[in-house]
Formats: C-alpha cells, structure tokens, sequence
C-alpha cells in the first residue's frame, strides 16, 4: 500500500507546488503549501482505504487542509489562506466534474443529474470539513483575545 | 514615538492597504478585520468597514464627524505574496504607528516586490499539467502530452490577458484549446487516454482562489461576499463546459 501511495503523492505535490508557484507564494511558503497539497491527498487516500463511502474521505481530508493551514499559518506567520489555497486543488473532483459535463453533452440526462448531485455531494463535504476547523479554530482566536481584554 | 495622523492620512492608509489587500486575492474578512484595525490604532472613534470582491468601502468617525472613501477593484489579480506581506505591515503599522511618509514608502516598497518572471509560469504550467496527468493514474504518454498542453495552454491565456478579453472568453478559449489540442496529440500517440489528459490540463483553470476565499468568506459570516463568489465560479465552470462542448462538436 505504501509502495501505491508514492506516485500520488509526488504528483500531488508537484501540481500543488505548481500552483504556489502561480499565485506567487515565496521561500518556505511555498515548500509548505506544496506539502499541503500532498498530505491532504494522503489523508483522502487512506480514509478512502477505510470506508466504503465516497464523501467521508473528502470530509476527512477537508479538515486535515484546514488544520494543516492553521498550524502553518501560526508557524510561518503568514495568512492561512497561502496554505489553503494551493492545498485544495488536489480534493477537486476534476474526473467527476468532467464526465458530469460529458453525459450533458451527450444528452444523458439521467447520467448528468448523477453526476451533478455527486460533485455538489463532493464539494459539500470538502467545504464543511474545512468550515468545521476553519470555525474551531476562529473561536479558539476570538477566545484568547477575549481573555487578554479581560 | 507614536504619530498623530489626521483623520485623511488615517482613512487614505486604511483604504490603500484595504483595497491592495483584497486585489491581490486576500478574504474579505481579513480586509475588512485590517482596515478596522489600523483605523482603531490610530485612535478613531469609530470604524465602518465594508467589503466585496470588487470593492471596499470605509468610513471614519472621529469627534463626530465622519469621513469615506471607497474603491473600486477592477481586476484581481492572485499574489499571495504580498497578501502576506501587507498582512505584515498592517500589524507593524498597528503596534508602531509610524507618520504617514513611512507608510506610503512600506507601501511602495512591497508594490515594488519582483513578481516571478513570465518563464516560471509556463513551468508551472506544464508541470502542473504535467504531474496532474499521473495523479490521474495516467502513463508515461498521458504526462508528455499534459505537459506540453499546459506549455501551450499558458500562451493561450497569455493572449487572451493581453488582449484584455473577458474572464468568461478566456475560459472559453483555454478550455477549447485544451481539449482540440489533446485531439490532436491522439493522432500522433495512438491509443492516448485523452480523457486523462484533458482533465488535467483543464485542473488548471480550476479557480482555487475563488472556491477556497467563498468558504472562507462563510466561515466568518459575510454571506454576501461568499454568494458573488459562488455565482462567479459557476460563470467560470459554465464557461470551461462550453469550451469543452463547442470543441467536442469540432471532433
């Protein structure tokens, strides 16, 4: 399994590297961004192992983007989104997206409401996984603040 | 040694952080959260922001008179460098309070940032299509002819900057180009995934910073700004499916 995991992984990581690269990350940023790609795949890659489900592993994998970036953020002391914007690419369902466009070409309709209802499934549980952490995270912020006011 | 500034300096600092905040692909939170900030460190009674994607709006209250600006972001464009780095300096501004001077000088000096040069781009390009290709669980084959799509691709989308066509055109033209080239790739390799290696040229017009800033924006409740997002990368998907679409015909 872990001879398999190897080409994704470098595949992930250089197209994540790419598109730091695009949105002109810098220095470490952009080592770290890169690697966020990465382990997010590697996240999907093994909940997808575990569970028979097609959107947990999407789930799981949106919070590990998230919680990634939030420590990164506060590690590099640079904005979260540097990190989590490269880092989502990898979790884009590009082949589902892809042959949902294909089937409403094609005029399969029934192929096509499919496929729409499993990107907009997909996009929804990479969205509240992230929404999730994103959330704790920000009332962990809100609340240390508070407690310096005080 | 903390300096006064007037309520203009103050409003015009806010706004120009602010405004190159958003335009360089920040969330318009942080834009928001920024121009509050900087309006409060320097003592301003109260502090109004509001923010879009395409504009931002403040306005000072400082002994009962208010004072506005707002500006209008035409274009965005990504660098998330100097998001970083204008994130930075608005935090020094707030702990130092430098004069008015220094900051416009801070600001000219991060504007003055070298971007990366045209060639990286066309790298990043092909190695993204490049690396897509086998993340797709596509061969030896499949990467050559990603990589050298996404090499064309970028000149494709270069033209279509320079000749300042709409957001919905550009899409229109990279998709079609992808797809038409991959085709013809198919002529010269034969039994080429095509289907692997469209999708991963077409990755790269997936518009990342859009989705991700839309999620953001949610989380930190400006529905507003996270809707035109949403609206925005569904014009773009429509126009990548059109793109595909007018060339399929073609085949």
């Amino acid at each position: 399994m872990l001879i398999d995991m190897f080409p994704p992984f470098i595949s992930a990581l250089f197209a994540t590297f790419g598109f730091g690269l695009l949105y002109n990350i810098r220095g470490k940023n952009l080592i770290a961004a890169a690697f966020c790609g990465a382990f997010a795949w590697m996240v999907y890659l093994v909940a997808d192992h575990f569970t028979e489900s097609m959107v947990i592993p999407y789930f799981i994998s949106g919070m590990s983007i998230a919680f990634y970036s939030e420590i990164a953020a506060s590690v590099f002391k640079a904005p979260v989104t540097v990190f989590l914007i490269p880092g989502i690419i990898p979790l884009v369902p590009g082949l589902t997206i892809y042959r949902t466009m294909e089937t409403c070409l094609f005029g399969d309709v029934s192929g096509f409401a499919q496929g729409l209802v499993n990107t907009l499934k997909i996009g929804a549980a990479i969205s509240l996984g992230l929404i999730l952490i994103s959330s704790v995270f920000r009332l962990l912020r809100t609340a240390s603040k508070a407690k310096k006011t005080v | 040694m903390s300096n006064t500034l007037s309520q203009r300096e103050v409003l015009d600092i806010a706004t120009s952080i602010g405004f190159y905040i958003l335009k360089y692909g920040g969330e318009t939170n942080r834009v928001e959260d920024t121009a509050r900030r900087l309006g409060l460190a320097y003592e301003m009674d109260e502090v109004h922001v509001f923010a879009i994607s395409s504009s931002i709006v403040i306005t000072m209250v400082k002994d009962g008179k208010s004072l506005s600006e707002t500006k209008r972001v035409i274009k965005q464009e990504t660098n998330l460098d100097r998001v970083e780095q204008f994130n930075a300096l608005s935090r020094t501004i707030c702990e130092t309070l430098p004069s008015y001077d220094e900051v416009q000088s801070n600001i000219k000096e991060i504007e003055s940032r070298s971007l990366y040069p045209f060639w990286i781009s066309v790298f990043a390009y092909s190695l993204i299509g490049g690396s897509f290709a086998i993340f797709f669980g596509g061969g030896l084959k499949e990467c050559i002819v990603s990589f050298l799509v996404g090499f064309i691709l970028r000149f494709v989308m270069h033209v279509a900057d320079k000749l300042q066509s709409p957001l919905f055109f550009a899409n229109v033209a990279g998709s079609a180009a992808t797809v038409i080239l991959v085709q013809l790739a198919a002529y010269i390799f034969p039994n080429l995934n095509t289907q692997t290696s469209t999708i991963s040229v077409l990755m790269l017009l997936v518009p990342g910073v859009l989705l991700t800033n839309c999620i953001r924006d949610f989380v930190a409740t400006d529905y507003t700004a996270g809707l035109s997002k949403i609206v925005e990368a569904i014009f773009v998907a429509s126009a990548i499916a059109l793109g595909v679409g007018v060339s399929v015909l073609w085949r």
